[in-house]
């Protein structure tokens, strides 16, 4: 008597296909890029579609610092807006990208703990610092919010942040209330800021409204853009130290 | 290897996870693929990526307490069914019998027919129409259980269940007393 029963199952067991590899990075992609979300999360997700970095300070304005992120920003990615007075505090309950990871923090909308699907979910080829001095990477997130993607890499000493930002995204938008100390600095060959001192994060919806999701940031950030990416170091206290970590960027 | 349940992973999921949701690939990636091959050859590859992709989708309105096995595959089959084109022209599933690693020598002989035996019965499953090729790819290839084949195919459970045993005698009926596993 024959056991087809068992043997279409060790069939099973037994079967090669000529399927490629990288299905799940195809899936997670297209999965990544807008048009795959149901509406109602789409409808979400274009509140934010033009999604804007905030950056503020609760410190001194600085006229110079002011116009020299005009200077070297203001190239169609980003657009500088100012105003006085103060960000409210943090109450919302979504974590901008980027944040410091803290217990009372949910995490972002989107985590991907691989590097290689956060390859996979973005648009641009995300950097990597090749130099012993900047240790293991120990976390990614990525937020597909920001259209073409944002990645954040979470290494021991501090936060690396890039960001998708193509003229279509819309503005990134760097709002100085009152200001704060900011430096020029040259970041391999291309300008960059400096800014220390405590900020804030944030995002400006569509409507221009800024989001009061922010979470306040003690460190120092270095600022710059490269191609159709914009970085941003977080957590070291020494400029040099930044420079360093971005100039082994790959 | 990731011990979550589908039901901690499609939770985490919905939630934005996109590792939860790539585990979740991972696992059914193998027989998802398998089941699709079986259904429309070499449209399989582009079904299967279509029904991840859906299914991400759909997380949202898949019930929690709902078994996630049968859900996803109910999605593989029907792109697998849409994207089936002349398949009755065709007739073939673009799919292989494993070579074995080298086998030692005192046992090729018995290796060789095993492969040979494997291979029998893939052609046979190859040349079965549609609709009993759909319900062994499913029921085999996948695994599922009858009930869940049924829902799969979105067919009452007698049908798959009586459309699985006349496949299974159009399988005999090929193979003779071949099949000695």
């Amino acid at each position: 008597m024959i056991d087809l029963d068992a043997a279409l199952f060790d069939l099973a067991e037994h079967l090669d296909h000529p399927a490629a590899e990288d299905l799940a990075d195809v899936v997670l992609a297209r999965v990544a890029r807008g048009g795959t979300r149901s509406p109602r999360r789409m409808r979400a997700l274009l509140a934010v579609a033009a999604a804007v970095v905030v950056l503020t300070a609760a410190l001194l304005a600085i006229g110079p610092a002011r116009h020299a992120i005009a200077e070297w920003l203001g190239i169609g990615a980003v657009e500088v807006r100012h105003s006085e007075g103060t960000v409210p505090p943090a109450t919302g309950s979504n974590t901008v990208p980027g944040a410091p990871a803290t217990g009372s923090v949910a995490p972002g909308p989107v985590v991907a703990r691989q590097l290689g699907a956060a390859r996979a979910a973005v648009k641009f080829e995300i950097a990597t610092p090749r130099a012993p001095s900047a240790g293991a990477l120990a976390g990614v997130e990525v937020d597909p919010r920001v259209r073409d993607g944002l990645v954040v890499l979470r290494y021991p000493r501090f936060t690396l942040v890039e960001i998708a930002s193509r003229g279509e995204n819309g503005p990134i938008l760097l709002k100085l209330l009152g200001g704060l100390p900011v430096e020029n600095v040259t970041v391999v060959g291309v300008p960059g800021l400096w800014i220390s001192g405590a900020h804030e994060v944030g995002y400006v919806d569509r409507d221009g409204n800024v989001r009061t999701d922010t979470v306040r940031r003690s460190g120092p950030v270095l600022l710059w853009q490269r191609g159709n990416v914009t970085y941003r170091i977080e957590g070291l206290d020494h400029r040099a130290d930044a420079l360093a970590i971005a100039r082994a960027l790959g | 290897m990731n011990r979550s349940t589908d039901a901690e992973l499609v939770t985490a999921a919905r939630k934005g996870d996109l590792d939860a949701f790539t585990t979740l690939v991972g696992r059914y990636r193998e027989p998802a693929l398998r089941v699709a091959y079986g259904i429309a050859g070499g449209e399989a590859e582009d079904a299967v990526q279509n029904a991840f992709v859906k299914a991400y989708r759909g997380l949202e309105g898949f019930r929690a307490d709902a078994a996630f096995r049968p859900w996803l595959f109910t999605i593989v089959a029907n792109e697998a069914r849409n994207s089936r084109r002349s398949w009755s022209r065709r007739n073939r599933l673009d799919l292989q019998v494993r070579r074995e690693p080298q086998p030692a020598a005192d046992a090729a002989d018995q290796v060789a027919a095993v492969h040979e035996q494997r291979q029998r019965i893939l052609d046979e499953v190859a040349r079965l129409p549609d609709r009993y090729r759909e319900v062994v790819a499913l029921r085999y290839f996948a695994g599922l259980s009858e009930i869940e084949t049924a829902d799969a195919l979105s067919c009452p459970r007698g049908t798959a269940k009586s459309r699985l045993s006349r496949a299974l005698d159009m399988l005999r009926a090929a193979l003779g007393e071949e099949v000695t596993l």
